[in-house]
């Protein structure tokens, strides 16, 4: 693969709206540095709402390609990296319906409740991902929106093609499985210093 | 912990979390955008459509129009030829009617054969001093008359004395529209002309032995395209010029 001046990188970095113009041109350097810039980011967010790595990483490559694909639709009038968030959160909703892993039944919800934490470590990124995952297809995908994003319940709506009620809904049950999980996590914890003492 | 720390801390930390993508995926990305760019223009049916569309309109006006076309050059090529072709063999004869004085002369060339005869074979240049005032038939009697004179010198032969008995029909009918109304147009000396024309060719078609002369029958049949072709534009003047009195009239109103 051919190596990339970091001089002419430089001069890119300080203008994004420059670097977009040159990757729309077909500039494969700029193409490249905008990738480098925003994948790692891009994949964080597809993991959050897919479980398996290699299916994020494989959505984030879709998303990426709709990116420079699209990128005259890109009118400079908010933040560049939010209209790539968007298009990988569009992206990864589109990977869960084709997939049919988005399931809005409250029975299906009930069988996956109790489900074990399996550390006893704070909360960091991995943790708190793992209970994420814990969540239904169709509560997670509610959760990570309103909570995570900061999408409103009219914008999930529309998202996921359901009503707002329903996305309330999703919401509440997942906050309450969340709640559950976090509960058993602290009595394992609990249990886990009295054996100790 | 509480759920509201919780979901605290998954905005901090999961909504700034980043995960290294493996190699291949700008390898696979860069690939796609490659190809994307490379593979040719989809193929566009609406312009393919439109095209045949056009094409066929085209077509159709080339085809509609070249029949009429056709028609309308053989007519001004044959026009002239088929109505002065018939006139050939009289053409000596048709002037000299005009006037009353000339009646007698006329006669007497219908009388005597042996004066078409010599006309018939190659004597035409005196003839065409007779017919200086009309160099129309004159030039057509010196074009068209030696090709017959080859082929149809007998057939000229048998028919001299019908022609002369119509022409002697045609003289006494002119005289006869002179007695009654003074003078006779030249409108009513061609058609008479014409009628005995028509007359002679249907007599010409059939032969003696009941067998069809062809070349005849093709003369009539060309005659009488003319007409149509005739009525065809006079019936066309015809419908313009009542539209152009209608639009007058509808103006002055």
């Amino acid at each position: 693969m051919k190596k990339i001046n970091p001089l002419k990188i430089i001069p890119f970095y300080k203008n994004e709206k420059v670097l977009i113009k040159r990757a729309i041109s077909g500039n494969r350097e700029a193409q490249k540095w905008l990738y480098d810039s925003f994948a790692p980011k891009m994949l964080g967010v597809c993991r959050q709402y897919i479980k398996d790595l290699q299916f994020a990483e494989d959505v984030m490559i879709e998303g990426f390609v709709k990116v420079f694909r699209h990128l005259e639709g890109f009118k400079h009038e908010g933040s560049f990296e939010g209209w790539i968030r968007r298009i990988m959160i569009r992206e990864c909703i589109s990977h869960l319906r084709k997939r049919q892993f988005v399931v809005y039944d409250d029975e299906v919800f009930e069988k996956n409740h109790m489900e074990t934490t399996p550390t006893g470590e704070p909360l960091d990124e991995n943790h708190m991902q793992y209970l994420i995952d814990g969540l239904p297809e169709g509560y997670k995908m509610v959760f990570v929106l309103y909570s995570v994003e900061g999408y409103k319940h009219a914008e999930i709506a529309e998202m996921l093609s359901i009503s707002e009620n329903t996305s309330k809904s999703q919401l509440f049950k997942a906050r309450r499985m969340l709640r559950d999980k976090l509960r058993a996590l602290e009595m394992r914890e609990a249990r886990n210093i009295s054996n100790k003492a | 912990m509480e759920l509201n720390e919780l979901e605290k801390l998954a905005r901090e930390k999961l909504g700034s979390r980043e995960i290294r993508p493996s190699d291949r995926a700008w390898t696979e990305v860069a690939g796609r955008i490659d190809h994307q760019k490379k593979s040719p223009k989809r193929f566009k049916p609406w312009y393919a459509a439109a095209a045949v569309l056009i094409g066929l309109i085209i077509g159709s006006m080339v085809l509609l129009n070249k029949p009429e076309m056709a028609v309308g050059t053989e007519e001004i090529v044959n026009t002239p030829l088929n109505e002065e072709a018939p006139a050939e063999a009289k053409a000596p004869q048709d002037i000299p009617p005009k006037t009353a004085e000339t009646n007698p002369v006329v006669l007497a060339e219908t009388e005597e054969p042996s004066e078409e005869n010599q006309v018939l074979t190659g004597e035409l240049h005196e003839e065409d001093e007779i017919l200086d005032d009309n160099q129309q038939i004159a030039t057509v009697v010196e074009t068209e008359t030696p090709v017959e004179l080859g082929t149809d010198i007998s057939l000229l032969d048998e028919e001299d004395s019908v022609i002369a008995s119509k022409v002697a029909e045609v003289v006494s009918q002119v005289a006869l529209l002179e007695q009654n109304d003074g003078t006779v147009s030249d409108a009513e000396v061609d058609s008479l002309l014409r009628k005995a024309q028509e007359e002679l060719l249907k007599e010409r078609i059939f032969r003696k032995d009941n067998s069809v002369d062809a070349v005849a029958l093709l003369n009539e049949v060309e005659a009488e395209l003319d007409q149509t072709f005739r009525d065809r534009i006079f019936e066309k003047l015809k419908t313009g010029f009542i539209k152009v009195r209608t639009a007058v009239a509808d103006r002055n109103n």
